[in-house]
Formats: C-alpha cells, sequence, structure tokens
C-alpha cells in the first residue's frame, strides 16, 4: 500500500499554502511531516487522507486516484487520529472505540458481529483502555482522549495510520507512551505511519524518514540524518541546534538558546569596551555568534550597560554619571587581563572613561590582542581635549588592530578562533 | 451496560401501556383499567358491545384515537427532536429549528383563514397543508443553505430562523385580513389534540411508524454525525447524503406531528435530552427511548390539559411548554454547575 502525490497544489480558501508537491510514501516507512507553524503540515495529512482535495495535481492510494474511492473503501485502508478533537456526547469508552468498526461491519462482508466485538475488546486492551471501558469520553483527560483516537483508528485495520499532531498537547509521558506504541504496531504488523509531528526530537527519533516542509514546498525528504542537520533546521526554523549522530544511528537534537544566558560554544573570551549604545549590536552579534562576552567599564543605566544586562553577561560596573573609580578600574583591568580579545566599540571618550582607554594601554604593551572599532574619526568622538586622541594613537603604534567598521570584527575573531 | 438499556427500554414501553390506560380511562365517565381492555378485547375480537353501554362508545370512538394520536405525536416530536440534534451536532437543536413549524403554521392559516376544505373536510385540508407547508419549508431551507458553497449547518440554522421569522409575519398579516375566523387559527396554533380522531391517527400512524424505523435504520450513522464532518468521512460515512436522510426523516416527523396537532413545543427538545442522561448518546437506544418517552409525556400532558379544567379544555401545547420551559432551565443550570 503505498500513497503517491503528483503536482499536487493545496490550498486554503484559495490561497496556496503548498504548492506542487510530487513524492511518495511507501508501505513499511514510518515518515514523519515536520515544518514550522502554518508550514502546511495537516493540510498535506488531510490530503493524504482524503478528506481535503487538492486545488491541482493527484493523489493515488494503491495506484488508484483517491477521489475514486468511496468512503467505506477508503475508512477501510486509511485509519486517520486527529488532533483532540472535541467531545460533546458522553459515548463511552468503549462505544466511541466502536465507532472505527463502522466502514467493516457497514457492508457486513469483512466483519460480524462478533468478531467487531472481538476486536473492540483486543483494542481496548492493547491500548491500555479496558479499564476505561464504560467510562464516558467527555470525563477522559487529553492523553487518555488521545489513546481513545488511537484505538478507534486500529478498529479500523488500515493499511496506513495518519496521525495528526496527536502528541502535542500531552504530557511528556504519554507523548513517549503513544509514539512507542505507533512503533510497535509500525514495527510488528507492517502498518505505514504517515505522523506529522511537532517536536524535532521526537520526529528524529521514532520515523524512518522525515519530510520537511518550509515556505510552500518539501524542503528535504529521508532519513532524519539527512534532513535534520544544523544548516537546514537553522535555515527552515531560525534557532541552531546541535545535532550529533550517536553510534546507535540515533539523532541527538540539542537546541540551543535564542538569546539570553546563552552558553556560549566559542572558546576566545572577549572583552567589549562600549558606552553610549555605541557596544549594543556588537555585543548581541558576539553572543550570537558563540563567543564568551565581558562589557566593561560601563555607567549603570547606560544603553550598552541595559544590553549586557539583558544578555546576562558578566560585567564592570560604576554608579551612572559618575567618573571611573579605581577601585572600578582596578576590577576591570583583572577581567581585561582574563580576556583574549578585548574589542573598544566606536565610542566617545570624556575626562569619565577616558581611564578605561589608559588600563588598556598597559595591557597592549604587555601583548594583549585589542580591536580598535574606528568607523567615526578619533579626534571626532574625542572630548577630552586631545589626551583622548594621544592614547588612541598610542594604542595604536603598540600593537593595537584598527578597523572601519564593526562588521570586520567577527571575521577577525573567527580567523583567530 | 446493554442488558441494563434494554430493560430500561422494556420499562418505558410498560410505563406507556399503563398511562395509556389510564388516560383513556379517565373523564367525565370513569372507566376502570380492567374494563377498558375488555372493551378493546372485545371491540378487536368482534363481540358485541352493547354490555358495556356508552362508555364502549367514548372509549373507542373518543378517548382511544386521542390518546393513541397523543402517543405518535409525542413520539413523531421526540423522535425528530433527536434526529435534528445530531443533524446539527448540538443537543439544544429541535424539530421546528429548520422552518418546519412556520411553513405548517403557514399551510394551517391559509386554509383556516379561507375556510377551505378537501372532500368537504376542513380538517383534512388544515392537516394536508400545514403538512405540505412543513416538508417544502424546510426543503426550501435545506436548499439555500446547499446553494451557499457546499453546506453549512449554520447557514442552515440563520436560514431557518430567517424564513420562519417572514412566514411569521406572513401569519401574523393573514389573521389581521382574515379575523373572522381568528380565534380558531389562534388556537391551531397553540397546538392540542381536542376533537381529533381515528382519521388524524390514520394519517399520522403510516407517517410515524415509516419515518421512525427509516430513522432508527440510521443508528449507527447518526452516531458518526456526532463527530467532526472530517472525523465522520474518515472512518467512512458519507456524510452529505446521511445529512440529507436524516433531515429529510426528521422534518418528515415533525411535519407529520404538526400536521395533527398544531404546535407543541419542547417536547423534541427536552425528551432527546433527557433520554440521553438516562440511556447515553447511542442511538440505537436513545431513538427508541425518545420515541416511549416522547409518547408518555405527551399522553399525560394531554390527560392534564382535558381535565385539569374541565369542561373548558387547555391546548396541550400550552401545558408542553409551561412545564417545559422551566424545566428544560433547569438543566441548563445545572449542566453549567457541573462544568
Amino acid at each position: 500500500m503505498q500513497i503517491k502525490c503528483q503536482d499536487v497544489t493545496i490550498e486554503y480558501a484559495s490561497v496556496p499554502i503548498l504548492s506542487q508537491l510530487t513524492f511518495e510514501i511507501k508501505p513499511g516507512q514510518f515518515v514523519g511531516i515536520i515544518g514550522p507553524n502554518g508550514s502546511g503540515k495537516t493540510s498535506l495529512l488531510k490530503t493524504l487522507a482524503g478528506l481535503l482535495p487538492p486545488a491541482q495535481g493527484g493523489v493515488q492510494v494503491d495506484g488508484r486516484p483517491i477521489s475514486q474511492y468511496t468512503p467505506i473503501e477508503l475508512a477501510g485502508l486509511l485509519g486517520v487520529v486527529p488532533q483532540n478533537s472535541s467531545r460533546v456526547f458522553a459515548f463511552s469508552v468503549a462505544e466511541a472505540v466502536a465507532m472505527g468498526g463502522y466502514a467493516a461491519t457497514k457492508t457486513g462482508l469483512h466483519r460480524s458481529r462478533r468478531d467487531q466485538e472481538a476486536k473492540v475488546a483486543q483494542v481496548l486492551a492493547e491500548l491500555d483502555l479496558h479499564k476505561l471501558a464504560d467510562r464516558p469520553i467527555t470525563t477522559l483527560s487529553g492523553g487518555e482522549w488521545q489513546r481513545v483516537l488511537i484505538a478507534r483508528a486500529l478498529i479500523q485495520e488500515p493499511q496506513i495510520l495518519l496521525l495528526d499532531e496527536v502528541t502535542t498537547h500531552l504530557d511528556i509521558r504519554y507523548k513517549l507512551e503513544i509514539l512507542e506504541k505507533v512503533q510497535a504496531l509500525h514495527r510488528d504488523s507492517g502498518l505505514t505511519v504517515v505522523a506529522v509531528l511537532h517536536e524535532l526530537e521526537l520526529a528524529a527519533e521514532f520515523c524512518t524518514h522525515l519530510m520537511l516542509l518550509s515556505a510552500g514546498k518539501i524542503r528535504a525528504f529521508g532519513s532524519p540524518a539527512k534532513v535534520l542537520t544544523s544548516e537546514i533546521i537553522e535555515e527552515v526554523f531560525g534557532v541552531k541546534m546541535d545535532v550529533r549522530l550517536d553510534s546507535d544511528g540515533k539523532l541527538d537534537l540539542k537546541p540551543r538558546r535564542v538569546g539570553i544566558g546563552q552558553k556560549s560554544s566559542k572558546s576566545t573570551k572577549v572583552h567589549v569596551i562600549g558606552g553610549g549604545g555605541s557596544a549594543t549590536q556588537l555585543l548581541r552579534k558576539l553572543v550570537a555568534a558563540g563567543f564568551p562576552v565581558t562589557l566593561g567599564a560601563i555607567n549603570r543605566e547606560d544603553a550598552d550597560w541595559e544590553a549586557a544586562v539583558r544578555l546576562g553577561l558578566t560585567l564592570v560596573e560604576e554608579i551612572p554619571f559618575a567618573p571611573l573609580s579605581p577601585r572600578v578600574r582596578q576590577g576591570n583591568r583583572r577581567i581585561m587581563a582574563k580576556a583574549d580579545v578585548i574589542i573598544v566599540a566606536n565610542l566617545p571618550f570624556g575626562p569619565g572613561n577616558l581611564g578605561n582607554l589608559e588600563d588598556l594601554l598597559v595591557l597592549v604593551r604587555a601583548g594583549k590582542k585589542v580591536i580598535l572599532i574606528n568607523s567615526t574619526a578619533i579626534k571626532d568622538r574625542d572630548f577630552t581635549g586631545g589626551q583622548g586622541v594621544a592614547l588612541w594613537n598610542e594604542l595604536v603604534e603598540a600593537g593595537a588592530q584598527l578597523v572601519q567598521s564593526e562588521a570586520e570584527v567577527l571575521p577577525r575573531l573567527a580567523a583567530k578562533e | 451496560m446493554i442488558q441494563q438499556k434494554r430493560r430500561l427500554l422494556l420499562l418505558f414501553l410498560a410505563i406507556l401501556v399503563v398511562c395509556m390506560l389510564l388516560a383513556v380511562g379517565v373523564g367525565t365517565i370513569t372507566i376502570p383499567p380492567r374494563q377498558t381492555v375488555q372493551i378493546i378485547w372485545s371491540a378487536l375480537s368482534g363481540s358485541d358491545l352493547t354490555q358495556f353501554g356508552a362508555g364502549s362508545t367514548i372509549l373507542l370512538n373518543l378517548r382511544l384515537p386521542r390518546v393513541l394520536l397523543a402517543a405518535l405525536v409525542g413520539a413523531a416530536l421526540a423522535a425528530a427532536g433527536t434526529a435534528f440534534q445530531a443533524f446539527f451536532c448540538n443537543p439544544l437543536a429541535d424539530p421546528y429549528i429548520v422552518g418546519v413549524s412556520a411553513g405548517a403554521a403557514l399551510g394551517a392559516t391559509i386554509v383556516l383563514g379561507f375556510q377551505l376544505a378537501i372532500f368537504g373536510s376542513q380538517a383534512v385540508a388544515v392537516t394536508v397543508s400545514s403538512f405540505t407547508g412543513a416538508v417544502a419549508v424546510s426543503y426550501l431551507v435545506y436548499w439555500i443553505a446547499q446553494r451557499r458553497a457546499g453546506f453549512s449547518s449554520l447557514v442552515l440554522l440563520l436560514a431557518g430562523m430567517a424564513v420562519s421569522a417572514f412566514l411569521s409575519a406572513v401569519i401574523s398579516l393573514l389573521m389581521v385580513i382574515k379575523s373572522k375566523n381568528l380565534s380558531e387559527t389562534v388556537f391551531w396554533l397553540m397546538g392540542g389534540l381536542a376533537g381529533r380522531g381515528w382519521r388524524e391517527v390514520g394519517l399520522a400512524f403510516p407517517l410515524v411508524t415509516i419515518g421512525f424505523l427509516a430513522l432508527w435504520k440510521l443508528s449507527k450513522e447518526l452516531n458518526l454525525l456526532l463527530l467532526s464532518t472530517e472525523e465522520a468521512q474518515s472512518l467512512g460515512l458519507d456524510v452529505q447524503s446521511t445529512r440529507r436522510k436524516v433531515l429529510a426523516l426528521g422534518s418528515l416527523l415533525a411535519a407529520a406531528a404538526v400536521s395533527v396537532s398544531g404546535l407543541i413545543g419542547f417536547v423534541g427538545l427536552i425528551v432527546p435530552h433527557l433520554v440521553r442522561l438516562i440511556l447515553g448518546p447511542d442511538h440505537r437506544y436513545l431513538l427508541p427511548g425518545s420515541l416511549l418517552f416522547g409518547s408518555i409525556l405527551l399522553v399525560l400532558a394531554d390527560l392534564v390539559a382535558r381535565t385539569v379544567a374541565a369542561p373548558l379544555e387547555l391546548p396541550v401545547g400550552a401545558i408542553t411548554s409551561l412545564c417545559g420551559g422551566p424545566f428544560f432551565l433547569y438543566l441548563l443550570v445545572q449542566a453549567k454547575q457541573e462544568q
């Protein structure tokens, strides 16, 4: 039993969601459909289930167009498990599960009433629902109800099981329980499974194949290792993930935090001297690139101070608007000494913060690597009556590197790394 | 569970029989249940009825057909209510929701207002005309709902309300223009079984029987209709065709009831609701349960209507609404507290 899609375009309210998809799901595969929110995962599943006719192209089940099947025929081939559907009427669990036998008992050909009852009892036991058999479905928890919906689909004895985000609202324990159950069915009875999954980690763990949807297309389709590379994940989801292939062939995915309190991945320690918002962008870029970053010395409430606090950085601070005190400068020297690279942002200098440059000069002379950003000429941002310019020139002479823009900083750091 | 449900259904049937025996016995002349059974037995076996005196004539020609009709109307309204609640997937739907009542009322108003008759009988004309009106309007409403981008039960609901409001206005105008026959029309609209006899039983019986059996045969389909459309379809149900059948049968049952009894409110709304609490939502049991319970309710309501203020007769529709309204509110408040 296979499903084939040829140039399938799916629209919702005349707006195309997915266009020109061509692929084939082969018997015995456990395919996970993944992708960002709104990428059309559920719509694609509905199209595969024959519930949402494609605007263009065709879906074939076992070589025959899906539109040519009657609902009863299709129900015998495809079992669909919706995501936490509504429960208005208080059917018992056994009654709700038995509804899956509608198609099989309707024609009266392939299943007698006795067989149906036996089948219901068997599936209830299989999914650990037999104790709940007489409970009204309106009193079940989300996890129990989701298992009832799976049991109902299994009563259909389908060749292909289609699952729509069945784990999304469940506790981690139920997520695993349900996917393990489905995996066992896939493994033991050769059931083909197509599952829309939200969590990449679970998709990688359970599926034999993954289909990644993005921007109305299939971005990648193949084994989890082929689809879930850190490049593709960053491109589609906009996050960095550490992807490792375990010795047993399993993918190990670890998402990196998007910003705050991020754990650094690079070893080069970077110290930044900023002020007045001149270093805000730079701090963000350095953190995003994975460098361990420190800042100082800087006055509290300064724009750069705020940015550093938001990013959770270590910093050396002075009270607002006060000149740097000897004690603060001492702290800053200690922290600068630990840094591998010190970057001086394109900040203005006045009598209050000139101490930073004086302390820096000592370090440069001792061989510390320093990058000076000079997008605005130093004489235009020196408000100390020439002392700043003099120190700046001494720094350059002592071996500090001069760059003309912030953009040049990261490549230089990367080269060092 | 299933055994228990079957037993409950038998209990309902027993209660209905007792209620009917009681109802035919009570009136200006009291006939004890034992004698009632004897009279009916004699009539069925063709024996001499003179020994029972006037009692037998009253029983056989007046009370028995009326009680039977009450049972039929109650059964039809309750079964129709069950069908519409499944159709709309909403336990608060009722048989009049798709314009059945408005259509029937217009049909009856036209006949009563213009004093029309069929085969020389105005009663037959009222029945035929209200039945035609009920079926015609429910189809008109369905056709409107169907025309707009497939089918939507919300559009059906709105169309039903709009058409009902429009027809109510037409009825009001007719009643003003033909105010000579106003009281008759008003009394019909309030719903009642006064003066109905074997002729109405003969009209309603086949319609109710056929309608109910066809609906009962669709029990599993009705169960699936209570799921979402996509779920029902993926389980193998031809949703559109099932909806059409259920709407047709529900309208037929409601029209059959309305055409012989006028507008009797709340039976179709409350009975399935209550029976669902006792027997659960499975239509294989819910439908016969509602049928029996609806019969019991209307037989008793009609008994109250004709005895409580005798010799004055109250419209039975007023009795059911009088009791049904507060009771339904009680259920709503109860349900809210449970949530």
